[in-house]
């Protein structure tokens, strides 16, 4: 391809969408990641606030704890909510699909191809949710360390 | 479904300050998370669950969380491989209908012959089945056959199960080995503190006070 037209082709692909550009734009993507709730942070509602504060406890057993190591305990309540409500999902991805017995016209193959490419959806999140928990509470342990809990 | 919660409460220590464990989703889930297919039984899950809780013995709110992935993802997995297993043997029948189609002269009525045969082997009936053995040993093909033609013919959503069977059972290996390496940490913090114990009554044995 000569320099002519490679720059013609350059110029062409420059003007395809890139994202946003406006403020209202960025603004509406920025919240994609939150639509299924999947990831990013936690709602702020009453009922989430009273669970994550209600794990948290459960957490640190009740005991009085550093501020370090409160927060700690926050974090991990915070992920095991999100685990719990993927958990919730995958229920539903079950419960939708009509998981019957084998049958020759194949309609139990069908639903398992429906749930299970839902829970392949799911299940990244799922790793994810797990691992940011467990690092959370893996670090509550080691601040507790110097106190010998 | 719903998912039932519990007190944490089955031989834990309390809390300080004498105030109980508030109750907590999951904790202790004696309900699995997901709804029950053909083939599973609550008898089964519940015995699994209580089976698993009796072996590890969980001590407090942190390996009860741990504890259910592992059962969680213990039983995902099982009920996945029946799945796959399930996909294959409901594909064996199509299989050998395509097998024995290719064994047959390429026309018309061959096909009639290949669904009747079929329709006599998956009966188990007892001439269906000798003649479509025979014609599958006469090209070569066995019981290895089918199961390969049955596979090869749901690859994409066997392969799918796979994956999701692996992930499943890392989780449920990340769980267990959480698990494990609180549990040393905490032998270990005790065993250090034993020691520091010990040593100090020694000293105080030695230079007593005053």
């Amino acid at each position: 391809m000569n320099s002519t037209l490679k720059a013609a082709s350059n110029r062409r692909n420059a003007k395809k969408s890139t994202g946003p550009t406006s403020g209202a734009g960025k603004a509406t993507s920025a919240l994609n990641a939150l639509k299924h709730g999947f990831s990013g942070r936690l709602g702020c509602d009453a009922e989430t606030r009273e669970k994550v504060d209600a794990l948290a406890k459960a957490f640190t057993g009740g005991e009085k704890d550093a501020p370090q190591a409160i927060a700690l305990a926050r974090k991990a309540a915070e992920f095991q909510v999100m685990a719990l409500r993927l958990k919730e999902a995958r229920r539903r991805a079950w419960a939708d699909a009509r998981i019957a017995a084998p049958t020759p016209d194949g309609d139990a193959a069908a639903d398992i191809e429906l749930v299970s490419g839902r829970l392949a959806k799911l299940v990244r999140y799922e790793r994810h949710a797990a691992n940011m928990r467990d690092k959370a509470l893996r670090d509550l342990e080691r601040a507790r360390a110097p106190t010998g809990r | 479904m719903a998912i039932t919660a519990r007190k944490n409460t089955g031989g834990d220590r309390a809390p300080a300050g004498g105030e109980p464990s508030p109750p907590v989703e999951i904790l202790d889930a004696r309900l699995p998370a997901t709804p029950l297919t053909d083939g599973e039984a609550m008898a089964d899950y519940q015995a699994f669950h209580a089976s698993c809780r009796r072996a590890a013995g969980p001590k407090d709110a942190i390996e009860e969380v741990w504890l259910q992935d592992f059962i969680d993802y213990t039983w995902e997995a099982r009920r996945l491989r029946r799945m796959k297993a399930s996909i294959v043997k409901s594909e064996r029948k199509d299989a050998v209908k395509s097998l024995v189609q290719d064994c047959l002269d390429d026309t018309t009525s061959a096909y009639h012959e290949a669904r009747s045969l079929t329709r006599a082997w998956s009966r188990s009936e007892k001439e269906g089945t000798a003649r479509v053995e025979a014609l599958l040993e006469e090209h070569g093909h066995d019981a290895g056959t089918i199961i390969a033609k049955a596979i090869h013919r749901n690859l994409d959503i066997l392969e799918r199960l796979d994956k999701l069977i692996a992930s499943y059972e890392y989780r449920r290996d990340a769980a267990l080995r959480e698990l494990e390496k609180r549990r040393d940490l905490l032998a270990k913090r005790a065993r250090r503190f034993a020691d520091t114990v010990i040593t100090d009554a020694e000293v105080e044995e030695i230079l007593p006070a005053g």
